[in-house]
């Protein structure tokens, strides 16, 4: 039978495992991987937003605040430009000390300007717009005195921040020139631009925590700055004012020292620049906190994908494992399963749907993988022995309906080549808990060798207890034979004697005549009893077997019965069978006789001889045969048949269907008596109302042409005449 | 010519010297100690009973009382229509087998085949 089960099915399944799992690791470790990487592109791709929202930001409020600054500083320009024409042409129609309020006038409508002052050629404050007028100072010394005055200012000029002498504040003073009528210096128009102002003007403006706003000149003196700094007023930062102006570029700055992104605007129309500064702490702490965020959930993701991982990998693990333990208690039972031989089926009942096991398949003679599924392809698969269908069939109902704990049932299948094989089967029936049968399932096995073997064993047992049986009553009939036989022979001598004593037609004679008769018949059934019995010792010659069979069909055909026909095919040629051709004779007439006697109706008598040779043993219904030469005569009747009751003791000795004096019950124990002694054994057959066959099988040894009868009568013998 | 006979059965012995002795055979029963005794015989008649099993034995024993003397053995389990002479007498060892019951003609023929005519 094909195994089954493949050695190597465990490796297989381990090498799948362990590509399932490498690839379970790559896709897992690629997933994080890639959300990794995307979480740090992000994060790249936010950071670039974030310089560039920075930058526009900045550069945006920079340049806007360097419009307004630069629109301020074009009023205050037009202010003192006007004055300056103003004084020229105007002022000297004016009263000195109504000029103070007529400059308060014009200073209106510029709010940015603290107040206007003008100074005459040798740096003395004149007028002011203030309407109370502080004390008055020489500014001579003032850089936008001077400049003025040498005329290198051309045009606006704007000091570095001060502490004004009219009112002590920290400004910026604006300056023109004064010009008499004839062009000649007159002295400078000063605008002061308070500083605190200015600041103010800044602060109002919201640019974002940590950012600045720095007004300097082109120099880098600083005039201005939100948030304040006062300290830093008036100091130069020429890294700030040179600072590129195009993109936001990242320094150190040197006023509060942290590095800042930084936009420089320059001021139209004045020497001026505009810083917008943001720290880069600052500016990016949202795209930080953003990072951050982003980090922490994309490492918990990981570490959550890197745990699914692992915990796939692990009940991947659990489930090769366990189909690992699984396949192998599978194999474990289907070895166990094949290696006894043993079949198994599963029926279930709730939807009639069956599994049975390829070895089952094989137990019924069908192919492994033949289709069966369900109980009625099952049932209509299998052809059970018609004897056992119905025990079959109990024995499931009876376990079915619970009167059984087990089932068990040995019946007989017929496989597709027509040999009837005996199934063992043993199984339960699965219940729910009303006790209504759900699942049926068993095992079934093999038992026709055991069966057999069970048989053959009775078979021989019966064959001891037989010729057991058959020793007791040759050592019995022995004993007999031996007195007897004295005894006989005391009857016939002394008779002998006596009838030579006798007259010769005496009534004397007459009687010892009779004596001797009866001497003679008792005579002729203790060498019976010597027959069946097998104790009584005789030679042992070739015969030709031939011979004897044709001699008795001769004799037979005188004396057959009306009604019977005689069928011979008479074939043994040559073959000559060692024993005595008396006996081989009477078995042959014994076996004919009985035949005819079958027949009272009429009928057939068939007798065949052939030889034949047998090739391996052979056990027959009386005695087994080695492999060897054999003539086999068969002898057959259309008769009634031989009833079993008959059929079991119809060798015993003094057995006989017969009445009462009508036979002695030795004919077929004496065949069976010479046969045995012959080596040889005896086969029936019998159907009751067609009739019964008996063959005789004995071994064949070389061959004679001599009849042995012929060749026994040649010789003296030691018995009288009959 | 004297002829020794170990028949246990009283008529049978009794019915063998009858005959022989008519017909001018010195007959006695035998024993098995005779070898010893320096007795000798001509011719023993042993009777056998059951061949196949003891028989052998005690004809070894007799032979041996009678060593060179031929033998004739008789029993009632030998099969009628025997060859004397033949596979049985040489399975036993022994130079002639009759069957029982004797018949008195088969008996002498066969003494007279091996012996002689008494003198």
């Amino acid at each position: 039978m094909p195994s089954a089960l493949e050695p190597t099915l465990s490796t297989i399944g381990s090498i799948r495992f362990k590509r399932l799992r490498f690839g379970v690791i790559a896709l897992g470790t690629l997933v994080i991987l890639t959300f990794a990487l995307s979480s740090a592109y992000d994060a790249w791709r936010s950071y670039g937003y974030a310089l560039t929202a920075t930058d526009r930001e900045i550069t945006n409020t920079a340049n806007a605040l360097a419009e307004q600054t630069a629109w301020t500083l074009q009023a205050v320009d037009l202010l003192l430009l006007d004055t300056a024409g103003w004084y020229r042409s105007d002022s000297a129609m004016i009263a000195p000390e109504r000029l103070n309020s007529v400059l308060a006038m014009r200073t209106v409508a510029v709010p940015q300007v603290r107040q206007v002052i003008i100074t005459d050629a040798q740096g003395n404050q004149r007028y002011s717009s203030l309407k109370t007028p502080p004390p008055l100072h020489n500014v001579a010394d003032r850089s936008y005195f001077i400049a003025q005055q040498d005329g290198t200012a051309n045009g606006m000029f704007m000091s570095e921040p001060l502490i004004t002498r009219t009112e002590g504040h920290p400004a910026v003073e604006f300056s023109r020139r004064l010009e008499d009528q004839h062009g000649k210096f007159a002295g400078v128009v000063t605008a002061g631009v308070n500083l605190e102002d200015l600041t103010q003007y800044y602060r109002a403006v919201n640019v974002g925590i940590g950012s600045a706003i720095q007004l300097m000149r082109d120099d880098g003196i600083l005039l201005a700055r939100n948030p304040a700094t006062p300290e830093a007023i008036g100091r130069g930062f020429p890294v700030l004012s040179a600072a590129a102006t195009s993109a936001a570029s990242r320094l150190v700055n040197p006023i509060d020292g942290k590095t800042d992104f930084i936009a420089v605007a320059p001021v139209r129309n004045a020497h001026l620049k505009l810083a917008v500064t943001r720290d880069a702490a600052v500016a990016l702490q949202p795209w930080r906190d953003e990072t951050f965020r982003v980090a922490v959930r994309t490492l918990i993701l990981m570490l959550l994908g890197a745990l699914t991982l692992a915990a796939l990998l692990r009940q991947l693990r659990r489930v090769a494992a366990g189909e690992q333990a699984l396949r192998e208690s599978e194999q474990r039972y289907a070895l166990a399963m094949e290696g006894a031989n043993e079949g198994h089926w599963d029926f279930d009942l709730t939807t009639e749907s069956v599994f049975l096991s390829a070895q089952m398949k094989i137990l019924y003679g069908l192919s492994p993988d033949t289709r069966i599924d369900s109980r009625a392809e099952w049932l209509a698969k299998v052809d059970i022995h018609p004897d056992d269908q119905p025990r079959f069939e109990t024995a499931v109902a009876d376990h079915l309906e619970g009167r059984t704990g087990r089932y068990e049932c040995e019946y007989r299948v017929r496989h597709p080549n027509g040999v009837w094989h005996w199934i063992s089967a043993r199984g339960r029936c699965l219940r729910d808990s009303s006790g209504k049968p759900l699942r049926f399932v068993g095992s079934s096995s093999d038992v026709t060798a055991q069966k057999q073997s069970h048989a053959d064993k009775e078979q021989l047992e019966a064959q001891l207890r037989q010729s057991q049986k058959m020793e007791a009553i040759g050592t019995l009939a022995g004993g007999i034979a031996h007195d007897f036989n004295n005894i006989l022979g005391a009857i016939l001598g002394y008779g002998e004697l006596a009838h030579q004593q006798s007259p010769a037609g005496s009534p004397i004679r007459r009687y010892l005549d009779n004596v001797m008769h009866a001497a003679e018949r008792a005579q002729t059934l203790v060498e019976r009893i010597l027959g069946f019995s097998r104790s009584g010792l005789g030679d042992r010659v070739p015969v030709n077997i031939q011979f004897v069979v044709e001699e008795t069909l001769e004799l037979l055909e005188a004396s057959l019965p009306a009604g019977i026909r005689l069928e011979s095919r008479i074939e043994a040629g040559n073959a000559a069978v060692v024993g005595d051709g008396t006996y081989l004779h009477q078995v042959a007439m014994n076996l004919c006789t009985n035949a005819i006697q079958a027949m009272e109706r009429g009928g057939v008598l068939g007798v065949v001889l052939d030889c034949t040779e047998l090739y391996e043993p052979r056990a027959l219904s009386r005695g087994s045969l080695a492999p060897g030469p054999y003539v086999r005569l068969s002898v057959s009747d259309t008769g009634v048949g031989i009833p079993p009751a008959v059929l079991e003791r119809m060798f015993d000795p003094f057995f006989t269907t017969k009445g009462v004096g009508e036979g002695t019950g030795l004919g077929l124990s004496l065949v069976h008596g010479i046969v045995a002694d012959l080596g040889g054994a005896i086969h029936v057959t019998t159907k009751a109302g067609e009739g019964t066959t008996f063959e005789i099988w004995l071994p064949v040894v070389g061959e004679t042409t001599i009849p042995a009868v012929e060749a026994a009568r040649a010789l003296p013998r030691g018995t009288v005449k009959r | 010519m004297d002829i020794v006979i170990y028949e246990e059965d009283q008529l049978t012995r009794n019915l063998l010297r009858e005959w022989l002795a008519e017909a001018g055979y010195g007959v006695r029963r035998g024993a098995l100690d005779e070898a010893q005794c320096g007795r000798r015989a001509d011719l023993v008649i042993a009777s056998v009973y059951m061949p196949k099993q003891s028989g052998n034995g005690w004809l070894h024993d007799i032979q041996a009382a009678h060593p060179g003397t031929p033998v004739i053995a008789i029993s009632g389990q030998f099969r009628s229509g025997l060859c004397r002479d033949g596979a049985t007498a040489e399975t036993l060892g022994v130079q002639q087998v009759i069957a029982k019951p004797l018949i008195r003609a088969d008996l002498l023929a066969a003494v007279r085949a091996m012996i002689g005519k008494p003198c």
